[in-house]
């Protein structure tokens, strides 16, 4: 028995592929980019209908668990949606649709448009996949969509240098990332003869498995150490994959050299899979298993570190650039670091503030690389003292970059204070004063950069005329996101149960379990 | 939140100890500010208005409210500019809810980092004045403003918060309870270190002398008001003197310990508080009026080495209290 | 008692309406509005104010020469720009991870 919402989920992400990979073939037999921008809106808002009603039906009914094609684990793959990953799925889905709105304003009848929304569909499916999979088999398959449409992306304007060598580094670093991935899958493999999350993570806390399974452990002292290798491995993945600190080098050359709608998707989105699968890992999978404890404690401890350390050589280098978009880049390592430090703890106010850091972040970053964007195209230049008086010509995106600024510094009543506020009693609470300081200082510094680009939207005379003006759909799209960013801290009061919630349920390891095994033994039309 | 308390509310915050309160506060701070400035240059500082000219700071803001606005014909908004300096006057009376004096007092766990924030709305009309001029000295001004902020800010922030949590807890960190919190011994070396941070921010903020670098080579006043004059000059300097009030005033309740050794309860307390306000002021006050200006990158070093080192050092103080002796 | 998030709500409405109320009172109540050409000091200036003033990527001037060692260390030695010192610094974290992995994952309890 198989329900209109198990269906929904099932058919997001397939359907986001279908509809990507329709549009070569549709290239055929027309050119109109025209075309193109409405099918890939649709499309967008098809799936953040999707991404939403799927949030909407975990809060309201628990873990939602699907069986594609109906094959059963640990042999078919599932998606295993819990609070965490449909909130983010939720995210993902709705600022995207912004991104692909926005997107037909930025590109206009750009040649490459049906490549574009190709390879700017596959990224939103493969961030959904990565979110909603319960396969850590499938996580791989999805992080290599979503990185490949990533590194595509990041060439699209492909005859400038910058992007041809970012896109390349960008290509070199990722790419070993998620084939060391696949090493690490195989220790998985090795270790506990299954792929599965849920059953993975039965395994390592009772050693017994999911109802179907005939994989019995024979030398437990191997057991845990390829399944600590395999954790190191993964999570030197993530942490390249979200950009923190000795592994975030290509960020900044990659997100500012992309497309402005991408540079939004890739920084409020992109990372965010990263720390979701960092989460997943260290605290669902192999967050209960006695034989680990130590390594999980080392390595989360190092992220803790790294995490407050990324912050601040960000927030110092953020101080320095003149390019707009460098230094919005240089912001997202700084928050991606925060956030780390925080899903580092490993505790509810930890996952709490992460949760709701990565949303405030999400829709505040989209907002000011959209705004950026906007800022750059209409005032043609990237350089900072060149966007002087920004605010005459594109009155929206100077009054987007300004609030979305404000967010990420943490003033009241933006949405980013709230967040900020949850991460100091998340670290507070923990035992971590230290973090305090680093997150007022990187702050500090990210102050003196907003400034700069405050200062020259706002304050400084506009040097020339602005050849171009921004679209109302473009405009409505950079609003939406500056309602979401006052919205997430308006009504903090409302929306923070949903936050404390959704954080909690990466540490719920047996509800996780459980909902993959109920799903099964349902599936079988009785108890096991 | 009925109804009373809501008026309860809006009185305190216009009224006692909010905006009215304050502001005649802040008139006083700059009055004994120009008097000591005055005797330490063998002037005689102001005398016209009221008894020894205390009255002459409001009679200066007075003055400037009802004056013309003089507006430059392609500068930024001065509606807009205004708007954000009033925020600023406005988050700080809001922000005096949260001490001991207050009828109503707000008070919940780590609102020394909630205080942080809010009074960041008055550092940014501070910037704001300067960068919306479109006089060269003003954006200058507003620039050295920025440099002494970064390094200001998070020294104000992280000493409030070490203050807050050596005495009432790491997680609780409520400045509201910490100023009428019980000192012990063990707690004096973050209230100390964690004083000197937030003196020189005061004086940092209140631009008094060694950190009036934003005035340097305008030479006219106030660095980042160098073209500013009509109501928003006046509303300006009703920021400035509130600001410097309400950083005195916060030192007197956290650090000095308000009414100690009597309670808030006595009228003798209360004359202590006002005793020890006006000694924090003269004592920023002389030190500025003996000292000279320093350039910019000396002053942010300074500030970086004592105030917001300080700062940190005394969070560790904290720390090492709560985590390993008690 | 209220939590700090609302607290903070509570403070920054506050100031935003009370800052608007203020502003409006003080714009009504003033004598009126001079317009002027820009003027420097008093004297009556060009088209040049804005050419002198600093620019937004000079405001930060300040803070980067009392930091400049440590920018200038984050410059030159991170964020060279080059692949390969990159590769150098990841891959050593890459190693610390299985060092870590490795001791701490050997021995079962």
């Amino acid at each position: 028995m198989i329900v209109w919402y198990e269906q929904l989920l099932g058919a997001t992400v397939p359907a986001l592929m279908a509809a990507a990979f329709l549009i070569p073939i549709m290239t055929l037999a027309t050119k109109c980019a025209k075309l193109y921008h409405y099918y890939a809106s649709t499309i967008a808002a098809f799936a953040a209908l999707s991404t939403v009603l799927t949030y909407k039906y975990v809060v309201d009914n628990g873990t939602l668990v699907y069986f594609f094609g109906g094959w059963f684990p640990p042999v078919g793959i599932i998606y295993e949606v819990d609070q965490f990953s449909a909130l983010l799925g939720a995210v993902t889905g709705t600022v995207m649709l912004a991104v692909t709105v926005y997107s037909r304003w930025y590109l206009g009848d750009h040649e490459g448009v049906a490549w574009y929304y190709t390879m700017l569909l596959g990224l939103e499916a493969g961030m959904l996949g990565s979110l909603y999979t319960g396969d850590v088999f499938n996580l791989f398959v999805m992080l290599e969509v979503m990185s490949v449409s990533a590194y595509g992306l990041v060439a699209y304007h492909r005859r400038t240098k910058e992007a041809v060598e970012a896109a390349l580094k960008y290509s070199l670093i990722g790419a070993t990332a998620t084939t060391i991935y696949f090493l690490a899958l195989l220790f998985i493999y090795g270790s506990f003869g299954t792929l599965n999350m849920a059953d993975i993570a039965l395994r390592v806390s009772t050693s017994a498995g999911l109802p179907i399974g005939r994989f019995v452990p024979q030398n437990p002292g191997l057991i845990s150490l390829g399944a600590s290798i395999a954790l190191a491995l993964s999570l030197w993945v993530f942490m390249v994959k979200s950009a923190v600190f000795p592994t975030h080098f290509w960020l900044p050359d990659a997100h500012p050299a992309a497309p402005s709608p991408v540079s939004a998707a890739l920084s409020g989105l992109f990372v965010n899979v990263g720390l979701y699968a960092i989460a997943r890992f260290i605290h669902t999978i192999f967050g209960g298993y006695s034989g680990i404890d130590t390594t999980v404690q080392a390595l989360s401890y190092s992220l803790l570190i790294l995490g407050g350390v990324s912050a601040i050589i960000a927030s110092t280098a953020m101080i320095t650039q003149y390019d707009i978009k460098r230094l919005i880049a240089y912001s997202t390592v700084m928050h991606t670091g925060l956030i780390a430090s925080a899903i580092a703890l490993g505790t509810p106010e930890g996952m709490y503030a992460a949760t709701y850091h990565i949303t405030t972040h999400a829709v505040g970053k989209a907002l000011l690389f959209l705004s950026a964007g906007a800022l750059v195209k209409v005032m043609g230049s990237r350089y900072l003292s060149d966007l002087s008086g920004a605010q005459k010509y594109a009155p929206v995106a100077s009054a987007g970059a300004l609030m979305a600024a404000m967010s990420l510094i943490g003033l009241p009543p933006f949405g980013g204070f709230f967040s900020k506020l949850a991460l100091y009693k998340a670290f507070v609470d923990a035992g971590q004063v230290w973090m305090v300081a680093v997150i007022l200082v990187s702050s500090a510094l990210a102050l003196m950069a907003y400034m700069k680009l405050v200062h020259t939207m706002f304050f400084r005379l506009p040097k020339t005329e602005a050849p171009e003006r921004v679209t109302a759909p473009a405009n409505a799209a950079m609003i939406a996101l500056i309602i979401g960013i006052i919205v997430l801290g308006v009504l903090y009061p409302l929306i923070n149960q949903y936050f404390i919630t959704s954080g909690a349920s990466v540490l719920d390891r047996l509800g996780y379990i459980s909902a993959a095994v109920r799903a099964l033994t349902s599936y079988f039309g009785g108890g096991a | 939140m009925n109804w009373v308390e809501l008026l309860l509310y809006l009185f305190a915050v216009a009224v006692f100890p909010g905006f009215v309160f304050l502001s005649l506060l802040g008139t006083f701070t700059e009055w004994i500010e120009r008097k000591v400035a005055a005797r330490a240059q063998n002037r005689m500082g102001p005398t016209y208005v009221g008894p020894m000219g205390l009255l002459q700071p409001i009679a200066d803001i007075l003055k400037l409210l009802w004056a013309k606005e003089l507006v430059i014909s392609r500068g930024f908004s001065w509606r807009v500019t205004l708007f954000l300096v009033s925020t600023g006057v406005m988050a700080l009376s809001a922000s005096t809810l949260l001490m001991p004096i207050s009828p109503i007092r707000l008070s919940t766990p780590l609102d020394s980092l909630v205080l942080v924030y809010v009074l960041f709305y008055s550092t940014l009309g501070f910037l704001a004045i300067g960068f919306s001029s479109p006089s060269p000295f003003g954006v200058v001004g507003s620039s050295r403003m920025l440099s002494i902020v970064c390094v200001v800010e998070p020294a104000a922030a992280i000493s409030i918060y070490a203050i807050s949590a050596a005495l009432t807890g790491m997680g609780t960190a409520s400045v509201s309870e910490a100023m009428t919190a019980q000192v012990g011994l063990q707690q004096s070396p973050a209230l100390v270190l964690g004083g000197v941070s937030l003196f020189l921010v005061m004086m940092a903020k209140s631009l008094l002398k060694p950190f009036d670098i934003p005035e340097a080579e305008t030479e006219v006043a106030g660095g980042v008001v160098a073209d500013v004059g009509g109501p928003l000059l006046g509303m300006f300097r009703i920021l400035h003197d509130m600001e410097a009030a309400f950083l005195a005033l916060l030192l007197t309740l956290l650090v000095l310990r308000g009414p100690y050794p009597f309670s808030y309860a006595d009228p003798l307390g209360w004359v202590l508080i006002g005793v020890k306000f006006v000694l924090v002021v003269l004592a920023a006050t002389t030190l500025s009026a003996s000292l000279g200006r320093l350039r910019i990158e000396q002053g942010v070093a300074l500030l970086g080495k004592h105030s917001l080192l300080a700062s940190i050092a005394a969070l560790g103080a904290a720390a090492l209290n709560y985590y390993v002796v008690a | 008692m209220v939590d700090p998030g609302t607290l903070g709500l509570i403070f920054s409405v506050t100031a935003l309406v009370g800052g608007l109320i203020l502003a409006v009172i003080v714009a009504v109540t003033k004598r009126g509005v001079r317009e002027t050409e820009p003027y420097l000091c008093g004297e009556s200036e060009a088209d040049f104010s804005d050419s002198i003033s600093p620019s937004a990527t000079e405001v930060q001037w300040g803070l980067e020469k009392t930091l400049s060692s440590w920018v200038s260390f984050v410059r030159t030695k991170i964020h060279t720009g080059v692949i390969d010192d990159w590769w150098s610094l990841m891959i050593a974290w890459a190693a610390i991870l299985l060092i870590v992995s490795v001791v701490r994952g050997w021995v079962w309890p």
